[in-house]
């Protein structure tokens, strides 16, 4: 379980006033817990993300994994990036294995292990490519299966379909869903689509702007499996998706 | 701080496409071109009958000579020692101090300004105080080539270092890399063209550095003997040993270009 307590952070840029990224946040997320994260921008929903993986270190409040205090990256999560964040002078092979190679795993069982999860993603075949051959929902799925072959409990994915376009986005979120539900971990997954957060989410985290807090969190009571097509057509699904952009639109009148 | 290589090396002298076939006589652009140029030196050598313009045939029979009284060959040996032991300094001194300036803001500016004006400042200036310190030795020829290779690839090191990917970084501190761990294995790997390219141009001024050290002793190397051969106004060997260094510059050339492609190769 991941619990946030209390939780704020403040940082002061270059020359510039000071910035409260996030006010007094307080979350729980149960384990193998699909949770989504939505806000306008500047609503900390990043630095919130970033936080549980210890890449930020929050100024107050403290973040604590099954029990133990968050200090920095640690073993427990792993982090599908917006930009992908890849190696472009390495192959997709040695992209994939790079996680478990920082992490000391020897050379035939890393490749034994970054086959398995490029296969998982549908990569098959691709090994021997680089990054700059593939497209970019290609080089999303080599981000994910780095992130998925460390086999960490939890999953950091900060908008990682934001990049592409929107078939693309579409279809990676279906086939995120699927393996999701066929290996599942805890996923705290930052979006500014409304209907990703809804698809996708067993919550959905509705985050406010200056100061970031949590405005409410919105169970999403759609059964697993989810047939992406049929949950569209749903009554819940537009119901939640209505609620959500009401909820957002307050926030854009307050601050636009 | 002035970035000399564009980040997508060109190789200098390279006509036409930089990968793939390449071969000598594609990079050598024009054999006509070449043939032409020594046509109008013969002619007008024989014509104008200058002391100081030699036709070409005569400048090729002095090398030829040069060659075969055995008077090039231990001055060739001598120069290429001193600028195989000078770019290895270069080299090695270049990529630790320009790595430390490109991860380091305080060494950086500490250091910035020297690097630079050594870059544009001529090293032959330091020569008689090279020569006041090391004398005849090696050590005077092979000082000259490392103060005029050594600046350009810390530069380039640097630029490459400073220039690293941020998300790259943050990638590789998600999955629990060490400082040193990301130096090795993200921000070297992405400065390397830069590096690279910081290479081949050290190489090339490493070359210049050889000659004109050479020359200032007057003594040993190929830039020596040219030296000696125009203070007695041989102009047949100053012509002879001209033709003979810019024939080892183009070689050298080559061959570092087609190391770099090489070691560039996934880079495009």
């Amino acid at each position: 379980m991941i619990s946030i307590k209390d939780v704020s952070h403040r940082y002061t840029a270059k020359g510039r006033e000071e910035t409260v990224a996030l006010s007094n946040v307080n979350l729980e997320i149960e384990d193998n817990e699909f949770v989504t994260i939505i806000g306008p921008s500047g609503c900390g929903k990043t630095t919130l993300m970033r936080a549980v993986g210890g890449l930020v270190q929050p100024t107050e409040g403290e973040i604590t994994i099954d029990g133990q205090r968050v200090t920095g990256p640690h073993q427990q999560a792993a982090v599908v990036f917006q930009n992908f964040a890849l190696l472009p002078w390495a192959s997709i092979l040695d992209n994939v294995a790079f996680g478990l190679e920082l992490q000391g795993m020897g050379k035939a069982d890393r490749i034994a292990k970054a086959e398995q999860y490029i296969k998982r993603v549908g990569l098959s075949g691709f090994e021997r490519k680089y990054p700059r051959e593939l497209s970019g929902g290609m080089q999303q799925r080599v981000g994910l299966a780095r992130a998925l072959a460390v086999e960490t409990p939890i999953l950091l994915m900060d908008e990682p379909f934001g990049a592409l376009d929107q078939q693309t986005r579409r279809y990676m979120q279906e086939e995120l869903i699927q393996i999701w539900e066929g290996d599942r971990r805890t996923v705290i997954f930052v979006t500014h689509d409304m209907e990703e957060a809804v698809l996708l989410g067993d919550k959905v985290v509705l985050m406010s702007a200056r100061p970031g807090k949590i405005e409410e969190v919105i169970d999403v009571d759609i059964a697993r499996p989810r047939d992406p097509e049929a949950v569209e057509r749903s009554e819940v699904f537009a119901e939640k998706k209505e609620y959500l952009w009401r909820r957002l639109r307050e926030m854009y009148q307050v601050t636009a | 701080m002035t970035a000399v290589a564009p980040t997508r090396p060109k190789p200098v002298g390279v006509i036409g496409p930089s990968k793939g076939v390449s071969t000598f006589f594609e990079t050598t652009s024009s054999w006509w071109g070449i043939l032409a140029l020594l046509l109008i030196w013969e002619i007008a050598g024989q014509v104008a009958d200058l002391v100081w313009l030699p036709p070409v045939t005569e400048v090729i029979a002095t090398l030829w000579q040069l060659f075969v009284d055995g008077v090039i060959q231990p001055h060739l040996g001598a120069s290429l020692w001193s600028l195989f032991v000078g770019f290895s300094v270069s080299l090695v001194v270049g990529l630790i101090v320009g790595t430390l300036m490109g991860l380091s803001t305080t060494i950086n500016s500490a250091l910035d300004i020297f690097v630079n004006a050594m870059l544009f400042t001529p090293a032959l200036i330091f020569a008689p105080i090279l020569f006041a310190v090391f004398g005849l030795s090696d050590v005077t020829r092979i000082s000259v080539v490392v103060l005029y290779a050594m600046f350009i690839i810390i530069i380039n090191t640097a630029e490459g270092v400073r220039n690293v990917d941020d998300p790259l970084l943050d990638m590789a501190a998600s999955f629990g890399a060490s400082r040193w761990t990301a130096v090795r294995r993200i921000i070297l790997p992405s400065a390397y063209p830069l590096i690279i390219a910081g290479l081949r141009l050290g190489a090339g001024r490493a070359v210049k550095g050889m000659i004109n050290g050479e020359m200032f002793i007057a003594l040993i190397g190929l830039g020596g003997l040219s030296a000696s051969y125009g203070k007695s106004l041989q102009f047949p060997e100053v012509w002879a040993m001209a033709l003979f260094i810019m024939i080892v510059a183009i070689i050298i050339n080559q061959g570092v270009s087609i190391i770099e492609r090489k070691l560039t190769a996934w880079y495009d």
